[in-house]
């Protein structure tokens, strides 16, 4: 019965590793399978760049956000594979003398039992794979190991063969941080857990899309992250600092400094001219943007004197986006931005939104449902179930005129 | 229908303020008018009850058994009582007071015994509770034991003496004094029997004072109807018709009976002429005996002079002469004593000749007499009830009504408010394939069951609470049962069909605009009202500033209806205030501007001898004469006329001119009269009007100015015009005097006036405000409705303004939400919604205020009687009042609603 699982599982990442065109996806659809396959909690798939010789989670599983962080090849069980091409099966890395603290120990997943596998191609090794604690707490077995050792093996051809590369950009400067938080809602006579433990770190300067099916905690995890929300538990802190139960003048002043909005229904002042909507928001700060420049910034000059209900729905979602960056925030918040948009109206939207990112250098945090979107993200996040699900780096985003769907 | 009730359950801030307006709305319109039908009622059915007079008939020359049988027979008539009446003084144990003793008739007007039970014979009494009360008398107390009486006009007086005194049997009350604030001379009552109306002269032989009469009329009339009024009318115009032949045949019997008197007098007076004539004949001759007598004396003392002195002869001789000399002295004086008495007499003849000439010639020219009928305005109490249901009208009719509007307004703006709230949702039902009629019902059923509901509530309300209230406060001034409680069929209905077509018209209004639009477009956001571009210039105000400005201009309906809402609920409350104080200040004016006397001194007559002595005393005075009187100019009106020095009288009793505020001086070119008289009867200074007091016939008389008044009807006249237009020879009687105190005591001066044994015909000494008392409890339960009306008005102003601010805080919610997401303070964003709430509340003060104070002068104006003037002037303080209450009413609700945005959840944005 094992053997026919594990035998089924297999078959799958062959087929996401050769079927699937993007090998980012086939790579995250592979370790996923592999996660699940394995009934555990978390797990990696760690890529070697060659000209640091330092290693890098591209694509990662599970509670604990490792993603930006790198480490040097040799160094810890993932170092230690990858340097020696041989795996590792802990099944106490309590006693286990190997194991002096993971990464995912950092990230917030005390790690119990692990595999981790070498990538080897046919001339070197090039990262390894991991998969952390099994949820029953039991040990991993030989069989399972064996099974992570085929589809690493899978993966590391596949990468040979596609042509994979890492080149791993200088380390990131933390701009948010949320380690464990959860937010519960008063339900009847009980509680409803919305958030059950989110560890994630926001870096300066990237656009983030966070993905995830209705009512998954998405939402709830931008509001929390934009002081729209407080938290039930956990620390938030921003740019070090601890942010996790802010004053309501706090939560007030970091809005208003810190963070832009983008709303799915725009939610413009319908008394107000384009141009006025961004002027009132410049008026709140202290450095703004001027705002005509802004609204140029959108490309919405001719149309600066409409009301929003003279304008269509992509000119509204575009002067919400004005308004957002004239403040210079050093956060946006975009929730479902091109929901209510047509497909062209959306890349119009999107391409707003990704030359912020790149000319402005301010942290984008989109919610959408639309996965193609996430194409063009610096990194996508997976949530599921009050928990970040996966967490996957994007080595080749795409720009939003190329997207398609 | 679940769509309907959900749409209740979420904009239930709203539909609860609709039926508390409508409650209070309909509360104060239909509890006032309930109300003042029944007051109406009550006293219809207590006066049909006691078969109440409908004419009241005096003759000025006393009406005749005769007169009464011819009354009897007239038609329409039904039945008439003669009745007996005097005014007679009533003192126990050193109190005492006046009294009017009254004939108790068989059928008409008939009096509750309260206690005891009413008199039957001779010796027998009852009397009002009013004067048992003060004099502290009780059944069973009889005259001569307990109880002394004066006649102060001694016609037909009540057969009683010392052997035979009467028992007051009873305690009664009756249905001439219903209204215990007339201030009206109680009742002592006698059967008809007790008055000696047999045993009189010619003049008052079997008459009597007034006829009661009671017209045929249908069982249960009401007494206040037009209808009513119509047929007393139709039988007084009967009775004028056979008043001309009964009073000819009554002044022909008094003129042929003065003659007859006359010639009678003639007689003697001739009968004693001629014989003054003839003792006067004899006592000549008389004196011519009486000289030779004396000569003869005379002779006899020279004879005795020849006599020795001392000789028998002599001293028999000078004893005879002296014996009769002294009886001749003796005679000589008595005649010429009786002699001088007849020249005298005889002298004296011819006075008497023309004073009796003089009194033919009066006779001959006497005034004929003449009826004069009252209908219902001749009893004080009732044209109490009248007025007191007519002011009660008449706040209905404005104060109310206002009430009414205002609420209508806020409930169509708070319908017509939620609907437009939901213009998307309407987009979304038609478009899903509603019918028109369906998303009609929803909003119908919104607004017209919360408006019926209210209006439910309201009826209930009026009828079980405010009725009953207002009912309660002249229940203490009325005898009869004031609770009559009445619902209005025709009224009620009328204000539910109102209600219905209001609230049903306030929702079609504002849905079918709506459901004209295409479904489309009712999703999408309304566009804003344009405006001019600013051409890139600078703004002097922030954008933020500037948004509110903009919000409103774009939103003006919802900002015109806060407005006119917020200044009729000020309004209201100015309206109340100005009101109270245009009452109060009337009587502070009055008493503070006007009359500027401490007492009022009344004596039947006023000598200038005993005024300068009750000044020595170290009292300021003034004498005049102050009389009922009546007035036509237009209508026929009760007055006071005061004759006297116009310009001694300003001094206690102010006479400025109402529009220059100058004091008049004397004048004989016509009457000063009150401003409100000259209002309500169209008169200014050189016209002219009718004028009958002191039994005198209509006298024309020209108005010479119009002086500022509040209560009362004065209508002063200097002695000059006085003899000039009433009589030319006899001036009138001072019988009041005005007396500014000085600081001295009042008690003390009744002593000090009572004991001079000059003074008689003492009627009264009264503190000049004793009126004001009167006044103040005829006003207290208006003033009470009009203190209910201010609470309610301001209750409404809370829930108008609570319901107002809220449908805005709901309209703005998401903006604020938005505001709040984006970085602005709770501070900023309430600051931003308080500066509209206070903008349109000032606004709606402003507009309240001048609103409010053009109403409250309308409704003064309709709440003036004849007599009184109630204070017109600009009321600053309720000004005050009207601004501070709806201030702290929008402090308070905004307090209460804009604390939301505290707990606004920023996550709705999304």
């Amino acid at each position: 019965m094992e053997q026919k699982r594990f035998t089924k599982a297999t078959w799958q990442i062959m087929e996401q590793l050769l079927e699937v065109d993007s090998l980012e996806e086939a790579l995250a659809g592979s370790l996923e399978i592999i996660v699940n396959t394995l009934d555990s909690e978390a797990g990696a798939i760690w890529l070697l760049d060659r000209k640091t010789e330092r290693l890098s989670p591209v694509f990662h599983m599970g509670p604990a956000d490792i993603s930006g962080i790198s480490v040097e090849n040799g160094l810890g069980v993932e170092g230690l594979v990858t340097k020696t091409g041989k795996s590792v099966m802990v099944t106490d890395a309590s006693s286990d003398p190997r194991i002096d603290g993971t990464v995912f120990d950092d990230g917030g997943l005390p790690v119990k039992t692990m595999i981790c596998v070498p990538l080897n191609n046919l001339r070197d090794v090039i990262g390894c794979v991991q998969v952390i604690n099994k949820k029953d707490g039991s040990a991993f077995d030989e069989d399972e190991l064996q099974l992570c050792e085929r589809m690493a093996a899978l993966a590391a051809i596949t990468i040979e063969e596609k042509g994979f590369s890492v080149d791993l950009e200088e380390e990131k400067e933390i701009l948010m941080s949320l380690r464990n938080v959860t937010r519960e809602y008063p339900s009847g006579d009980g509680v409803t857990k919305v958030l059950r433990g989110i560890n994630l770190d926001i870096y300066k300067n990237e656009f983030v899309v966070i993905l995830g099916e209705s009512g998954c905690g998405k939402s709830t995890m931008i509001n929390i992250a934009g002081g729209m929300d407080e938290l039930t538990d956990g620390t938030l802190t921003i740019e070090g600092k601890d942010f996790s139960h802010p004053s309501d003048d706090d939560l007030t002043r970091y809005r208003r400094d810190y963070v832009g909005f983008i709303f799915q229904a725009y939610n413009l002042m319908p008394n107000l001219t384009a141009l006025e909507n961004v002027e009132f928001i410049a008026e709140l700060v202290k450095d703004p943007m001027p705002a005509d420049q802004a609204i140029a910034a959108v490309g919405l000059s001719a149309r600066a004197d409409n009301y929003p209900s003279q304008m269509s729905g992509g000119q509204q979602q575009r002067v919400s986006i004005a308004r957002a960056i004239v403040k210079r925030p050093r956060l946006i918040m975009a929730d479902e931005p091109t929901a209510a948009l047509d497909y062209a109206t959306s890349i119009e939207v999107l391409s707003v939104i990704e030359n912020i990112v790149r000319t402005q250098g301010t942290t984008v945090m989109m919610v959408t449902h639309n996965p193609e979107i996430a194409k063009m993200a610096d990194r996508v996040v997976k949530v599921r179930s009050g928990k970040v699900a996966s967490i996957r780096k994007n080595m080749h985003p795409l720009r939003a005129e190329e997207l398609v769907w | 229908m679940k769509d309907a009730l959900r749409n209740i359950s979420r904009q239930k801030v709203s539909y609860l303020s609709i039926i508390l307006i409508a409650l209070l709305g309909v509360t104060s319109f239909l509890g006032i008018d309930y109300a003042s039908g029944a007051l109406k009622k009550s006293a219809s059915e207590a006066y049909e009850e006691s078969n109440f007079r409908d004419i009241e008939l005096i003759s000025t020359h006393y009406l005749t058994m005769d007169d009464l049988e011819v009354i009897r027979k007239v038609e329409g008539v039904a039945d008439a009582e003669p009745v007996w009446q005097s005014l007679i003084e009533v003192y126990r144990d050193g109190v005492s007071t006046k009294a009017n003793y009254i004939s108790l008739t068989d059928r008409i007007s008939r009096p509750e015994a309260l206690e005891g039970r009413l008199p039957e014979k001779d010796g027998e009494a009852a009397m009002e509770k009013s004067l048992a009360d003060q004099m502290g008398l009780t059944v069973g107390d009889t005259y001569y034991d307990t109880v002394g009486l004066e006649y102060a006009n001694n016609f037909f007086p009540v057969r009683f003496d010392e052997e035979s005194p009467f028992v007051i049997t009873g305690i009664i009350s009756h249905p001439d004094h219903s209204n215990a604030n007339t201030g009206e001379v109680p009742y002592l009552l006698v059967p008809s029997e007790s008055i000696d109306y047999e045993d009189q002269s010619f003049d008052l032989k079997d008459c009597f004072v007034r006829a009661e009469i009671v017209i045929e009329k249908p069982e249960g009339m009401d007494r206040f109807s037009p209808e009513y009024e119509k047929a007393v009318q139709k039988v007084m115009d009967s009775l004028e018709e056979i008043s001309s032949e009964r009073i000819r045949i009554r002044d022909d019997f008094i003129r042929e009976k003065s003659l007859e008197t006359l010639a009678d007098t003639r007689r003697y007076i001739e009968e004693d002429r001629a014989e003054k004539e003839e003792r006067k004949t004899e006592l000549e001759k008389e004196a011519v005996l009486l000289a030779e007598e004396e000569k003869a004396l005379e002779e006899r003392e020279e004879a005795l002079s020849g006599m020795e002195e001392g000789s028998e002869e002599y001293e028999k001789s000078l004893a005879e002469l002296k014996a009769d000399r002294k009886d001749f002295k003796k005679r000589k004086k008595s005649h010429d004593g009786d002699l001088e008495y007849v020249e005298e007499s005889l002298a004296y003849y011819p006075e008497s000749v023309r004073q009796m000439d003089d009194t033919e010639r009066g006779i001959m020219e006497a005034e004929p007499g003449r009826w004069i009928m009252y209908g219902q305005s001749g009893n004080a109490s009732c044209v109490q009830v009248r007025t007191d249901s007519e002011n009660l009208l008449s706040l209905k009719n404005t104060f109310s009504l206002m009430f009414v509007l205002i609420g209508a307004l806020v409930i169509y703006a708070t319908i017509s408010k939620m609907v437009d709230e939901q213009r998307t949702l309407i987009g979304t039902t038609k478009a899903l394939g509603f019918f028109r009629r369906e998303v009609l019902a929803k909003y119908l059923l919104f607004g017209v069951s919360s408006a019926m509901a209210g209006t439910i509530l309201g009826i209930l309300t009026a009828r079980f609470a405010l009725e009953p209230f207002i009912l309660r406060g002249y229940d203490v001034y009325y005898t009869f049962d004031t609770g009559g409680a009445l619902l209005r069929p025709g009224t009620t209905l009328a204000v539910l069909l109102v209600t219905l077509i209001l609230s049903a018209g306030a929702v079609c209004l504002a849905a079918a605009r709506l459901l004209q639009i295409p479904a489309v477009q009712l999703m999408q956001p309304p566009v804003p009202a344009g405006r001019k571009k600013s051409g890139g210039k600078r703004h002097a105000l922030s954008l933020y500033s500037r948004l509110i400005l903009l919000n409103m201009r774009s939103d003006l309906k919802r900002v015109l209806v806060t407005i006119v809402s917020i200044a009729g609920c000020c309004a209201l409350i100015v309206i109340g205030f100005t009101l109270k104080f245009a009452v109060s200040g009337a009587i502070d004016r009055h008493y503070s501007q006007v009359v500027d006397f401490d007492a009022r001194f009344r004596n039947s007559i006023m000598l200038e001898e005993e005024k300068e002595r009750i000044d020595r005393w170290g009292v300021e005075s003034v004498m005049l004469s102050e009389t009922p009187c009546f007035y036509y100019a237009g209508s026929f009106q009760a007055a006071s006329l005061l004759v006297g020095s116009i310009e001694e009288i300003g001094e206690f009793y102010h006479l400025r001119d109402w529009e220059t505020g100058e004091p008049f001086a004397d004048t004989d070119e016509g009457v000063l009269i009150p401003r409100r008289m000259a209002e309500i009867s169209g008169l200014v200074p050189g016209s002219e009007f009718d004028l009958t007091a002191g039994g005198y016939d209509r006298k024309r008389v020209r108005v010479a100015g119009v002086f500022e008044n509040y209560i009362g009807a004065p209508i002063v006249m200097s002695r000059e015009y006085y003899s000039k237009a009433i009589d030319p020879e006899l001036e009138p009687t001072d019988n009041v005097m005005y007396i500014r105190l000085n600081g001295k005591d009042l008690a003390e001066l009744e002593e000090y006036i009572k004991s001079s044994d000059d003074i008689w015909g003492f009627e009264s000494l009264t503190s000049a405000d004793e009126d004001r008392h009167i006044f103040d409890a005829s006003t207290s339960v208006i003033n009470a409705i009009v203190a209910l009306l201010i609470f309610m008005a301001a209750l409404m102003a809370g829930v108008v303004l609570m319901n107002l601010t809220n449908i805005y805080y709901l309209q703005k919610k998401r903006e604020l939400t938005i505001m709040r997401v984006n970085g602005f303070t709770v501070r900023e964003v309430i600051a931003y919604m308080t500066r509209e709430t206070v903008l349109t509340t000032i606004l709606g003060i402003l507009l309240g205020i001048g609103e409010g104070s053009a109403v409250a002068y309308r409704i003064v104006r309709a709440m003036e009687q004849p007599v009184i003037q109630l204070d017109r002037s600009v009321s600053c303080a309720a000004w005050i009042m009207g601004a501070v209450i709806t201030l702290v009413f929008t402090v308070l609700v905004n307090w209460a609603v804009l604390r939301k945005v505290r707990n606004l959840k920023l996550t709705d944005v999304f």
